[in-house]
């Protein structure tokens, strides 16, 4: 009469699945997958847009130092015809002959007279950033005619 | 995975697709454009000859039948080589060694670290008989500045003269 009572049905359908459960799984999959892809372009993006300025500014800086160099070869205080500098007029010259072509940057031009070891350098401004180089071959006339070689050095940031 | 999981699956594939091709497409924008350096080679070459032939040097010779001929002081590499030309064209008996070294040296001392020099001279429309630095292989691609000169005897050929530079990493 007072026997054990029936015990509660336990089991259940192991097939049975909450649709919501479902349907968030597969937008956090969803979420998962976006968030990835636009990492992905994003960080793309960025790295592009740095590689470019990066690359604009070095181009910037090569133009400055080949507009000196060019200026240095064709002055006519101290040429006497394209890329023949008189060594008494560089001895003359100054950094400040050429800041405007420079347009702020700092810069150094050296020319060597390859025969002699002698050096002449006009430079202005501290050196400071990344810098690019110019160089070329040309004359310094003396007593005699002698191979120079002339670099030029642009600093900027 | 119900039907509209799959559908948002496929939608995720798509946009992670044409996100990365968009990336990959952003990623060579980025990349900097390689620089022509022809120009600046050629007109690296156009100032190393003006340079070079431009040089004066004092005591330079050459010899014919045992005999040196002196030139002045202060004869430009160009004038010595055009005159180099010239004689070789007339026949053999000529050595210009002791020169032709000096000019070579200068030359290799002109151009900048890593770049190497030639200097050919010979008849406009002929091969070179100057060949300078002597038994120097040419490179395949190289910068060239010449220039082209009347005889000095005013008859036949132009001489011409050219510098060939080079970048040389070996060097």
């Amino acid at each position: 009469m007072y026997g054990e009572p029936p015990s509660p049905e336990t089991s259940f359908d192991s097939s049975m699945r909450d649709e919501r459960a479902v349907a968030a799984v597969d937008d956090l999959t969803l979420l998962l997958v976006a968030v990835l892809a636009f990492s992905l372009f994003f960080a793309s993006l960025a790295g592009a847009y740095v590689q470019r300025q990066a690359a604009d500014r070095g181009h910037r800086l090569q133009e400055k130092a080949d507009a000196l160099l060019a200026a240095v070869l064709d002055d006519p205080r101290w040429t006497s015809g394209h890329g023949r500098l008189r060594a008494d007029a560089l001895g003359a010259a100054s950094g400040s002959d050429l800041a405007g072509v420079a347009a702020g940057h700092a810069f150094r031009v050296v020319v060597r007279d390859l025969a002699t070891n002698g050096t002449w350098t006009l430079a202005n401004g501290p050196p400071a950033g990344d810098r690019r180089i110019a160089a070329t071959s040309a004359n310094v006339i003396g007593e005699t005619v002698d191979p120079a070689r002339v670099t030029a050095t642009v600093w900027g940031p | 995975m119900s039907e509209e999981g799959f559908e948002a699956l496929a939608d995720g594939t798509l946009l992670l697709t044409v996100l990365l091709v968009a990336s990959v497409l952003v990623v060579g924008w980025g990349r900097p454009l390689a620089a022509d350096g022809r120009s600046a080679g050629i007109q690296y070459a156009e100032d190393t000859r003006r340079a070079l032939f431009g040089t004066t040097l004092d005591g330079l010779s050459y010899r014919i039948g045992g005999e040196d001929v002196a030139m002045r002081n202060g004869t430009t590499v160009e004038t010595f080589l055009r005159l180099e030309v010239h004689l070789l064209r007339l026949g053999p008996g000529w050595d210009f060694a002791a020169a032709n070294a000096r000019i070579a040296g200068l030359a290799a001392g002109i151009v900048r670290p890593g770049w190497a020099i030639a200097v050919l001279g010979g008849n406009e429309s002929g091969p070179a008989v100057v060949r300078l630095p002597e038994g120097l292989r040419m490179p395949p691609d190289y910068f060239a500045s010449g220039w082209t000169y009347p005889p000095l005897d005013g008859a036949g050929d132009g001489t011409r003269l050219q510098v060939l530079v080079w970048l040389s990493p070996h060097r």
